[in-house]
């Protein structure tokens, strides 16, 4: 039995595409709990801020990493 | 001769009550067996059901529609269905001529009697089936948490997912996996077939002496998220138990879909390698400086 219609599958592609292909993502934000329902665009506007977030986190990383190798002196 | 005479009839009599039983399975897409029983248990509940619509349609023609005068409607005599029943015996030579004749008259009635009893069967078969799978008669299933799964699948994107504890462990770790069901199928002793997941993740669960705890990390199985095949099945051999989850329900209206599709249209023009300024950056050679 199939549970996922092909109606599901694009919409749930299209979310994932939404996240830049992430599904880690999509998944997070569809099991939030507290809630029977969500809006769809609720789910949009959550995924863009989890990608925001996850962007700004990677950026400091790099720029912690960048920080850290130059002041890296030898020897 | 005398027996196969004998079976072709006994079956055609009997195919409302097997149209029956095929309409009973035909709205259930989880397993064909989700209602075992014998086969002597299926067979006396064919004859039973094939007697009591041929009872009905028998009270129905030759009580209401012949006596209310309705237009091609003749009466059920059951003294010629005896005469074809038992017609390649030796006594009954005499009535082949008349029963030729009959059916020569009424091969349109009798026609259309089997059609109606037959396809009356199914129908009814399958009122009862949907019944079942979608609610009203859910307590005669023998698996109803296997329904319970289909029940919120309806809604805009009604997705459900899957904690599968695997049956591969070393050193009291074990497998699980975790993803969208995508299919599903179910024995007739309501244990998992096999199960197809969607964007399934892998992790470990490490059996200790208080609790299992279940490392926080899990890898993706898939090497392109954006893939659109890519599923793990999983059969009964691997699944030592699974838990089921459902995914709240997203509801979409036409004003969500507008700016779905305007974030995707946002995210793909932003992604989109940039060419213009390669472009830009060729200029046709000026041969106007040399002179």
């Amino acid at each position: 039995m199939r549970l996922m219609s092909r109606k599901d599958e694009e919409l749930y592609a299209q979310l994932v595409e939404l996240a830049g292909g992430k599904s880690d993502i999509v998944m997070e934000v569809l099991s939030q709990p507290n809630r029977r329902s969500v809006d769809l665009g609720t789910v949009v506007d959550e995924i863009l801020q989890k990608k925001r977030e996850l962007a700004a986190k990677s950026r400091e990383s790099v720029a912690v990493s960048a920080a850290s190798s130059s002041t890296y002196v030898p020897g | 001769m005398s027996i196969a005479w004998s079976t072709v009839i006994v079956v055609v009599m009997l195919l409302p009550g097997f149209l029956f039983l095929t309409g009973f399975y035909f709205p259930e897409k989880v397993t064909r067996e989700s209602a075992p029983i014998s086969p002597l248990g299926q067979l006396s509940s064919v004859v039973g059901i094939a007697f009591l619509l041929h009872a009905i349609f028998y009270c129905i023609i030759n009580f209401i529609a012949y006596p209310g005068g309705l237009p091609f409607v003749r009466p059920i005599a059951i003294d010629h269905f005896i005469t074809v029943l038992r017609v390649d015996s030796g006594t009954m030579q005499p009535a082949v001529a008349a029963l030729e004749e009959m059916f020569n008259q009424h091969a349109l009635r009798i026609l259309t009697y089997f059609v109606s009893t037959s396809g009356t069967g199914f129908l009814m078969g399958w009122s009862i089936g949907v019944l079942i799978v979608k609610g009203p008669l859910r307590s005669l299933a023998s698996h109803r948490w296997i329904y319970h799964l289909i029940d919120g699948t309806s809604a805009a994107l009604g997705l459900v997912r899957a904690h599968v504890l695997s049956k591969t462990s070393h050193s009291g770790r074990v497998i699980v996996y975790d993803g969208i069901v995508e299919e599903f199928y179910a024995n007739a002793n309501g244990t998992i077939n096999h199960l197809v997941l969607k964007d399934a993740h892998s992790g470990i669960l490490e059996i200790s002496d208080n609790i299992p705890v279940r490392h926080a990390n899990r890898m993706t199985i898939a090497s392109n998220d954006q893939e659109p095949i890519q599923f793990l099945v999983l059969t009964s051999d691997d699944i030592a138990n699974l838990y089921f989850e459902r995914i709240p329900a997203v509801v979409t209206t036409d004003a969500a879909r507008q700016k779905l599709q305007e974030a995707l249209d946002g995210e793909r023009r932003s992604s989109a390698p940039t060419g213009e300024p390669q472009q830009a950056s060729i200029r046709p050679v000026d041969t106007d400086n040399s002179g």
